[in-house]
């Protein structure tokens, strides 16, 4: 061990540095904690944008949510594991979208002989496409050993 | 900080260690923004590919999870290995020019995130500070500038208080 090492540790503080608490949390909490960061960003742009033309500012959005500055002041920092209801509220008193979600249908066109579905198959819901009888004709016999 | 071989330095007037200081200010988004508005002619001006603020902001939020976790993950291991580790991670500061040059090949990097850090006797980093660096030198802002001060600062006072001697090996250091 050099002197320099030496005199270094023993010129440090006995009290670690949280630093690796608060690293540890961060990546503990890394799955929603980047989302509530880009939420807060968007607050933050949004508030900077609204602020000039209706004088919106982080009390104010506190006040129309019926929430306390400090809580504005958590969600800002990108500190809350926001529920829905709260983003919801958000979205609504700044007039933005937070979150979008995606509606999830999927339409494809398949063209089929009996035109009354119109083309169109909605994976979501049972549609009535189209039907053809087959005539099988009267020697059919069912297998036997089934059960279906 | 961890294991024997990087320490921090922490300022009066300051209640955290420069290393907590920063990488907490990294991951706040209303520092963050005020930061990159603040600076937005920087992003505009292109040294860099992104050039819108918000764009700046979530790029600033991935570099600092990937350093932490990086610094992290160094903590866990062992002492010879985490003095490897930091002899990867922190580079000669005056050799920013060749860096700056390389950067500008692989633009890709889009990393404008410093710490610094003297490098005493070859197997200690103190960190002295960091900062969001835009532009291509650290002359060209106040707040780049203000870091170089600290690490000359730095030396000084660990020359001054006899914590290293003169004949000490003292290296500017970055990420």
């Amino acid at each position: 061990m050099t002197k320099s090492l030496d005199n270094i540790k023993q010129m440090a503080s006995q009290e670690p540095s949280n630093w690796i608490d608060d690293a540890k949390r961060r990546q503990t909490n890394k799955t929603w904690a980047k989302r509530s960061f880009q939420i807060a960003v968007r607050i933050l742009r949004e508030i900077r944008k609204q602020k000039p033309q209706n004088g919106m500012t982080q009390k104010r959005l506190a006040v129309e949510m019926g929430v306390s500055p400090q809580y504005i002041n958590k969600v800002i920092k990108g500190e809350e594991n926001l529920t829905l209801e709260t983003i919801a509220k958000i979205e609504d008193v700044l007039g933005v979208t937070l979150i979008e979600i995606l509606k999830g249908e999927n339409s494809i066109n398949v063209p089929v002989e009996n035109q009354s579905s119109g083309g169109y198959i909605n994976r979501n819901r049972s549609v009535h496409i189209a039907e053809k009888t087959i005539d099988i004709g009267s020697t059919y016999a069912k297998p036997t050993g089934t059960n279906g | 900080m961890f294991g024997e071989n990087l320490f921090a330095f922490k300022y009066s007037g300051q209640s955290d260690d420069e290393l907590r200081r920063l990488f907490n200010l990294w991951a706040d988004p209303e520092y963050l923004e005020d930061f990159f508005e603040n600076n937005k002619s920087d992003l505009i001006n292109g040294y860099y590919d992104i050039h819108t603020v918000e764009g700046a902001i979530f790029e600033t939020y991935d570099h600092a999870v990937y350093l932490e976790n990086r610094l992290l993950l160094l903590s866990e291991q062992s002492s010879s290995e985490q003095l490897k580790g930091l002899e990867e991670i922190f580079k000669p500061l005056h050799n920013s020019q060749t860096k700056i040059l390389q950067l500008n090949k692989c633009k890709a990097q889009q990393n404008w995130l410093r710490l610094y850090a003297l490098r005493v006797d070859k197997n200690v980093y103190i960190i002295t500070g960091g900062t969001i660096k835009l532009t291509r030198t650290m002359q060209e802002r106040a707040h780049t500038m203000q870091e170089l001060e600290k690490i000359s600062q730095c030396r000084e006072f660990l020359l001054s208080k006899g914590i290293v001697g003169v004949e000490s090996l003292i290296e500017e250091t970055e990420i």
